[in-house]
């Protein structure tokens, strides 16, 4: 099952969200977030949720739209060796 | 058993396991785990025929839809400018009839260079500014409802699902779609983006997502030459920015060398209604930074170009440049000083205007001022405003780009490609549109 | 009659703060697990003359060693020995809550399991087959809406019927494999001469160390 998630993400075309991944691997959605999150702290996966970087002394810190927000941008889990 | 025995009896099992399945044993027991629940959770549950969603997963049917996610995303765009500016034009009528106030309390108080420079200057140009607040408010409000409903990340799931198929792999819009605020967070926010060369073609990309700053520019000029299309014509700012974004970025990719980019998986936030003291939260700082720049940076650049202006040097320096800019149909002083002095903030761009026009019929309503000074028809407008959009970005960008690239060379790449870009593309509307027109 | 000492386990939002506050009311007392600031919440209530004593553990969902959460709840029922453990399973989400459970029935622990949000799963049109769950899983299973209060009686029925040793939990023996089977075996007659083998069962202690479990390597050494 994990090492069918990590096949899905080589193949993907495309981004995949969280549903359409479930479906296509036939588990639960929530189960799916439990394999997600070993895989990340194996490292085979990273997750990153955007925006949440420490923009310090930024001067558009505070126009920022989405420092703050709690992950409204959601989450994003790729292959830990992207691009390398 | 000892101790070290026992780890070593470990490490053996653990190389011969992942000769033979080529996989941590971690791995290999979490799978027999989920396997084994996975087969007793098919044995005793039953699941209806027709699994009901949730309310997230039918909104998404629509939202995420294969063909309809990305007009529908343009659509509440466009009902976004819509809704800001019908709302905020009575508001910014009223600011201008009480800056129209003030600037004739002026005479009575000081004469002379003071007098200018308090009419002119400070109430002109930082007024002007300062007269669109409620667009900024609006719009801040409006895109801070978007994003604490969830919607935000869908917008930018799409985009990034179009980018793939235009063979844009990576995840730029993620952290494109926050340029909507500011291009500086959303710079930042791309070293995220573990692939150097997708991380580098968003940061040059992302100043073309047309920032909040420029606003008070479209507003002004769109109220002007626009009016009944006010929220149209923005509209079509932001999706001239986002073509731009998505042209420029698969321009890059192809002459950079294309690398292995990534393929990801989404976790969308569920749908939910945003809270007002959340709205409220977002707008609050977004609009207290508006007012301390405008305090600030305007209000100094304000106070220069009226100084410059005041002994006439303003002018020169205008004519001497802005021959280049007639191709596009704005080649006058005042457009070009304010282009100039947009570089340090787009909003000075209203305020060059302010002052400069501001003796010209007292404060308010100067939008139509500046067609009756420099005899601009509405393509004008447009070609000067789709210069703002693409032109060099402000040097917070500037420095931001410096920062995140660690290089002078793409800055001022940046800097080149941007100003070329401006110009290509309001020259070609301008001079295609007069022919067309 | 002894008093029953009860561990509360379950995944966050799986109800488990509800089916706490059901079982203990007001008579609850919060402090801090020794020596780590993670939160240890402790009730009382009684049940046919049964003095209960009701521990709620941190929601956690798994007992790996990767966080300190999931570090506590491991060692306190290894350690204190609970008469039962009551994993409070949320039945819409089964696949995810389950992965816990058998966590813990790997490890021996006298479970019962708390199926809660029954009526959750019931308007998302699910039937479950209680009885064959309790019986695959061979440890007693009580279903419930703990936001309502309902199977809170048959939850002490239950308990009590297990810490009296009237019901026995069988426990699972997950396979893993043939060839991960053979190491755990290799393993498994080494470590049963250690003396962590008298608090822990050697098969669990085996498939840790395969697992490369911080805690456990920890304490393998440290003997």
């Amino acid at each position: 099952m994990l090492s069918e998630i990590l096949k899905a993400f080589k193949q993907a075309e495309g981004p995949i969200d969280l549903n359409e991944l479930s479906q296509q691997l036939g588990t639960e959605r929530s189960a799916l977030e439990g394999m997600l999150a070993l895989l990340v702290r194996q490292g085979k996966l990273k997750e990153v949720i955007p925006g949440s970087e420490e923009c310090a002394h930024c001067g558009g810190r505070s126009s920022c739209l989405h420092l703050r927000s709690g992950g409204a941008m959601g989450k994003v889990y790729e292959l830990a060796d992207n691009g390398r | 058993m000892d101790s070290a025995e026992i780890i070593n009896a470990k490490d053996k099992s653990l190389e011969h396991l992942r000769t033979i399945h080529g996989d941590d044993a971690e791995t290999l027991i979490a799978d027999a785990r989920y396997g084994f629940i996975s087969g007793l959770v098919k044995d005793i549950l039953k699941k209806p025929a027709t699994e009901r969603v949730t309310a997230t997963d039918r909104i998404d049917q629509l939202m995420l839809n294969r063909w309809l996610g990305i007009p529908l995303f343009l659509l509440i765009l466009y009902g976004v400018f819509q809704f800001t500016f019908v709302v905020s034009t009575p508001l910014i009528d009223l600011i201008n009839s009480g800056l129209g106030w003030l600037a004739e309390r002026v005479p009575g108080i000081a004469s002379g260079w003071l007098g200018s420079l308090l009419a002119d200057g400070i109430i002109g140009g930082v007024g002007a500014v300062l007269s669109f607040i409620p667009v900024i408010f609006l719009l801040y409000v409006a895109l801070s409802i978007l994003e604490d409903t969830g919607y935000l990340a869908r917008a930018a799931f799409v985009m990034d699902r179009l980018m793939h198929r235009i063979g844009l792999h990576g995840r730029s819009f993620v952290t494109l779609i926050l340029g909507f605020g500011c291009s500086v967070p959303a710079i930042m926010s791309s070293r995220t983006i573990e692939n150097p060369k997708d991380r580098l073609v968003t940061i040059l990309v992302t100043p073309l997502m047309s920032c909040g700053a420029r606003l008070p520019v479209y507003a002004l000029l769109a109220a002007a030459f626009f009016t009944a299309f006010q929220g149209l014509v923005v509209f079509s700012m932001y999706a001239i920015g986002i073509i731009m974004a998505i042209l420029l970025a698969w321009l890059f990719r192809s002459r950079l060398v294309p690398g292995e980019s990534g393929h990801f998986v989404m976790e969308l936030p569920p749908y939910r209604l945003p809270t007002i003291t959340g709205v409220l939260a977002h707008v609050w700082e977004r609009g207290w930074a508006f007012l301390s720049r405008a305090g600030t940076i305007i209000f100094c650049a304000v106070i220069v170009i009226w100084l410059l202006d005041y002994f006439n040097v303003l002018e020169n320096i205008g004519r001497a440049i802005a021959p280049i800019f007639s191709t596009a149909g704005f080649g006058q002083w005042q457009p070009t000083v304010a282009l100039i002095f947009g570089v340090l903030a787009k909003e000075t761009v209203v305020g060059a205007f302010g002052t400069l026009f501001a003796g010209a019929e007292g404060v308010g309503g100067f939008g139509s001022v500046i067609g009756a000074e420099l005899g601009w028809t509405p393509l004008v407008a447009f070609a000067f405003m789709v210069m703002i959009l693409l032109y060099i970005p402000c040097v917070a960008t500037l420095s931001t780009i410096k920062r995140e690239t660690g290089s002078w060379k793409w800055t001022f790449f940046t800097i080149v490609y941007t100003l070329a870009l401006g110009w290509i593309v309001a020259t070609l509307i301008y001079q295609v549109g007069s022919l067309l027109l | 009659m002894k008093e029953i000492t009860i561990a509360l386990a379950g995944n966050p939002n799986s109800g488990k703060t509800t089916v706490f506050n059901n079982l203990t009311g007001s008579r609850q007392h919060v402090g801090n697990w020794p020596g780590v600031t993670v939160e240890k919440k402790e009730g009382r209530c009684t049940f046919k003359g049964h003095r209960i004593r009701v521990v709620d553990l941190p929601g956690v969902y798994s007992l790996t060693a990767y966080s300190l959460d999931e570090v506590v709840a491991r060692d306190y029922v290894v350690d204190e020995r609970p008469d039962v453990v009551v994993d409070v399973v949320d039945a819409s989400n089964l696949e995810r809550n389950l992965y816990l459970a058998i966590q813990f029935l790997e490890m021996g622990a006298n479970l019962v399991i708390a199926l809660n949000m029954m009526d959750v799963a019931q308007a998302r049109g699910y039937q479950i087959n209680v009885e064959e769950l309790s019986h695959l899983l061979g440890s007693p299973v009580v279903p419930m809406v703990a936001a309502r209060n309902q199977g809170t009686n048959a939850l002490l029925e239950t308990v009590v019927s297990v810490a009296t040793g009237e019901t026995r939990v069988q426990g699972i023996n997950i396979q893993y494999g043939h060839d991960v089977e053979a190491e755990i075996a290799k393993l498994e007659q080494l470590i049963s001469t250690n003396s962590l083998a008298q608090q822990y069962s050697p098969r669990w202690l085996a498939v840790k160390l395969l697992e490369e479990d911080k805690e456990i390597i920890e304490k393998i050494k440290r003997v």
